[in-house]
């Protein structure tokens, strides 16, 4: 759910203030002429404003190539494969894996993969490539930098900008970025090192394109469902009181809370979960908290998954309660999420 | 296909099975059947847990409580055939209640009756004590034992003076434990071991392989790298 928006605009002003962007203290629309971008040092409010409603808000469609150099343990694991990526620029997406470029599966193994790529399309298109999701609150963790150095990639002409976090070790983002559309036609993830971690690039890029009646739009089929206002309410669908995770004043900001069920360890049912979704502007994080765990012991403990990535994973038990963080954060970060529903 | 060649593929097949020996034979149809094992397997992964029905698990509870277990006796006893016992048998036993049989022993040896009564009176003191009777007796180190010795040549006096100040170093151990719990925590914790976050303090334990994972960690990873673990065996 949304903060109040007197909150939002006071936050906006500082977000703004702090980063010196010029004239920001409201965030307005984004306008439809592209306005002229110059070498200022930073991005202008009105490509900012573009590039966070691009991805659904633009009819296209594109080919990209994704690579990914990941460490999990000792050991860096390169994964690089074709993806076609559409939008009718009314809300509805689609992402559909076209060629897995490495590593080289059996042909079978193969197809498995693009059947279970199918399955996570709407995941990664909301998640996993570089998104700003909150100006505001993205102007208080980083610092936007326009590099002044104009690029084409996939034949249109792009504005190279960076992103590095303000406080704390974590990714620098390299981007290029389409000024007509808003698009970010190229993206790099840098680690802390100078390990390019991640790249996402627009090989094709065709603008309003005719879709087919019968297009294979993505649907969402997670069935999550809005947490209600009503602290009874809330009970009553869950079936405990949810814990949500205080997101004030920190790097991440409380963006909504829904409902959403798994099905229990032993197949007997499913768990309902209070699913909070946070943001710090452009990373997303996910914090669960699942009520009583009465399959497991009392103690107060939390697992840390080994990384995967850039991607972290905690969960365990507090109080007697099942909780569950994920994303791309820093493991400490998901912990002192968890740690602040108890506050 | 040569019947020793077929052989060689059941027994290659059979080890692949066990994840065993996989270099050890290459033959095309054997690879390409390994090919298909893990796609199968793959697909496997992919369908729905089956639930069973819930008062399947209601049945199989009672069946497993003593009642059951009672009943479930009765029941096997109930279908056993009765056995005819053999004319031998029977003129053994009108024997011994004519007292013109052979005479029997009756009674357990006495070492057992004890046994067993120690067991009936306490049976986890009967226990315990079986395990350790058999340990050997540690004998305490030459200096140890001349420690004691001076200790106890000392003065009455000199020995008292010397408790009362052990006794002072313990009591005000106890009062800073008592009364800092919370800094003692903090300071404790150079690792992860112990993690003082927020209003309760939890514990983080760190796991080392990617074998580890829970089954929704698994899953969320999966999602997020593309299948990278699957696809690299982690």
């Amino acid at each position: 759910m949304r903060r109040p928006s007197l909150l939002l605009t006071a936050v906006t002003g500082l977000a703004f203030g702090l980063v010196g962007c010029g004239d920001m203290s409201s965030v307005s629309a984004p306008s439809t002429t592209p306005p002229p971008i110059l070498y200022s040092g930073q991005p202008s409010e009105a490509l900012l404003q573009k590039m966070r409603v691009a991805p659904t808000a633009v009819a296209y469609s594109g080919v990209r190539r994704v690579e990914q150099s990941w460490q999990v343990g000792v050991t860096v694991y390169s994964t690089s494969y074709r993806e076609e990526v559409s939008s009718d620029g009314q809300g509805r997406v689609a992402l559909q894996g076209l060629e897995l470029i490495a590593p080289t599966l059996p042909p079978r193994r193969e197809e498995l993969w693009h059947m279970l790529q199918e399955s996570r399309d709407g995941f990664l298109f909301r998640y996993r490539d570089f998104r700003i999701h909150d100006v505001a609150q993205m102007c208080v963790n980083y610092s936007p930098i326009a590099t002044g150095v104009r690029t084409r990639v996939a034949g249109r002409e792009c504005e190279e900008l960076v992103f590095a976090l303000r406080h704390g070790a974590a990714f620098t983002y390299n981007l290029a970025v389409d000024r007509e559309s808003g698009l970010v036609m190229r993206c790099e993830q840098v680690a802390t090192d100078g390990h390019v971690m991640g790249k996402v690039e627009f090989e094709s890029l065709e603008l309003n394109p005719q879709f087919a009646p019968d297009f294979p739009w993505d649907e969402s089929s997670n069935q999550e469902q809005p947490l209600p206002e009503s602290r009874s309410l809330r009970v009553a669908a869950l079936g405990f009181r949810p814990r949500l995770p205080e997101g004030d004043g920190g790097r991440f900001l409380l963006v909504e809370s829904t409902i959403v069920r798994s099905p229990e360890p032993d197949g007997g049912g499913e768990i309902p979960w209070a699913k909070s979704t946070l943001t710090d502007g452009i990373e997303v994080v996910f914090v669960l908290h699942g009520g009583d765990d009465s399959s497991l012991l009392s103690e107060d403990v939390m697992r840390v998954a080994p990384s995967v990535g850039p991607w972290n994973h905690v969960e365990g038990t507090l109080a007697g309660e099942r909780f569950m963080a994920l994303g791309r954060a820093s493991a400490d970060e998901l912990l002192d999420l968890i740690a602040s529903t108890l506050k | 296909m040569k019947p020793q060649a077929h052989f060689d593929c059941n027994a290659f097949r059979v080890a692949a099975l066990d994840r065993a020996a996989l270099s050890e034979h290459a033959c095309a149809e054997c690879e390409r059947w390994v090919g298909r094992l893990a796609l199968r397997e793959g697909l496997l992964r992919t369908l729905p847990r089956m639930v069973a029905p819930s008062e399947l698990e209601g049945l199989s509870e009672r069946e497993f409580q003593s009642e059951g277990r009672r009943a479930r006796a009765v029941r096997a006893l109930e279908s056993l055939a009765r056995v005819e016992a053999g004319d031998e048998f029977d003129r053994a036993v009108e024997a011994l209640a004519s007292g013109t049989g052979p005479q029997f022993s009756a009674r357990a040896p006495s070492v057992l009756e004890r046994l067993v009564a120690e067991d009936l009176a306490n049976p986890v003191k009967a226990r315990v004590a079986r395990q350790f009777e058999g340990l050997p007796r540690l004998v305490a180190p030459m200096v140890l034992e001349q420690r004691v010795a001076r200790e106890l040549a000392k003065p009455r006096a000199e020995r008292k003076l010397a408790t009362r100040a052990w006794l002072s170093v313990a009591a005000a151990a106890i009062a800073l434990l008592s009364l800092a719990p919370q800094a003692f925590e903090r300071r404790g914790a150079p690792s992860d071991l112990q993690s003082a976050r927020g209003a309760r303090p939890f514990r983080v334990e760190r796991l080392e392989s990617t074998r580890d994972l829970s089954p929704s960690a698994r899953a969320w990873f999966e999602t997020v790298s593309s299948g990278l673990l699957e696809q690299n065996n982690i």
